[in-house]
């Protein structure tokens, strides 16, 4: 059984449900002994930037994406965001999270190829 | 009285229960009886917590919490604990009956006893400090 595990976001302000579950499962991974990842492409990279996911709050059960986010990089989580598409909507490092990492897709890449399973919000 | 109209001289149910003593009587009946279930329940809760107090086991209680943030808590709760040590859990989402023993797989730690909301979960002695 793989040790790591990864979940690629896909969307945030088109649709805030799928990135809300996208890291409440990545939570839900990390929870389970996983080391993590969170790649965020296209427009997942709001989620990224701190003034966008605040403005995410899908209501209970689930928590405001902001916390989510916080709670799942707290705990060791490593959340990625695709370069290019970062560039694309002028998204710079200073709006992001203090520990999302800006990345290209030799990362995603080198994270799968190592067997880590993915499931894509 | 309009015998044209079959409904004509009929009391509505909201009526009936006004009118008479025995309406008013099943109202107050059942208003108790959703006090007793009330009541029912918050001493079932109070009955966990006396349980809880006097059990010597550590108790990790996730209340309605589910998927991610009860299984990143139960996990961060274990890791305080040594190898070997056995873990009572309240975890009221529904959602746990399969959560848990599939994290418990997962984490390799040994599902002991389940009966929701209640799991018993002995930490792995070799690889439940994983993660």
């Amino acid at each position: 059984m793989s040790e790591t595990f990864c979940v690629t976001i896909n969307s945030c302000r088109e649709n805030g449900d799928k990135a809300t579950v996208g890291f409440v499962v990545a939570t839900a991974a990390l929870g389970s002994g996983k080391d993590t990842l969170v790649f965020l492409s296209t427009d997942g990279v709001w989620a990224a930037v701190k003034e966008e996911a605040a403005t995410v709050v899908e209501g209970g059960p689930f928590k405001p994406l902001t916390e989510l986010i916080e709670n799942f990089m707290e705990a060791g989580g490593r959340v990625i965001a695709c370069a290019p598409c970062c560039k694309k909507r002028d998204i710079d490092q200073e709006q992001l999270f203090g520990k999302v990492e800006i990345a290209g897709g030799a990362v995603l890449v080198e994270w799968l190829s190592n067997g880590a399973p993915n499931v894509s919000f | 009285m309009d015998y044209g109209n079959p409904n004509a001289g009929r009391m509505t149910a909201v009526e009936w229960l006004n009118e008479c003593e025995l309406g008013r009587a099943s109202v107050v009946l059942w208003r108790l009886q959703n006090l007793l279930k009330r009541w029912r329940f918050e001493l079932n809760s109070m009955a966990d917590q006396i349980e809880d107090s006097d059990d010597t086991t550590p108790f990790f209680d996730g209340g309605d919490t589910g998927c991610g943030e009860l299984l990143l808590d139960l996990l961060l709760f274990i890791k305080k604990h040594p190898d070997g040590s056995v873990i009572r859990v309240r975890a009221l989402d529904p959602g746990a009956p399969l959560e848990i023993p599939a994290w418990c797989r997962l984490t390799k730690n040994k599902l002991l006893e389940s009966e929701h909301p209640i799991y018993k979960i002995r930490k792995s002695e070799f690889e439940g400090d994983k993660g």
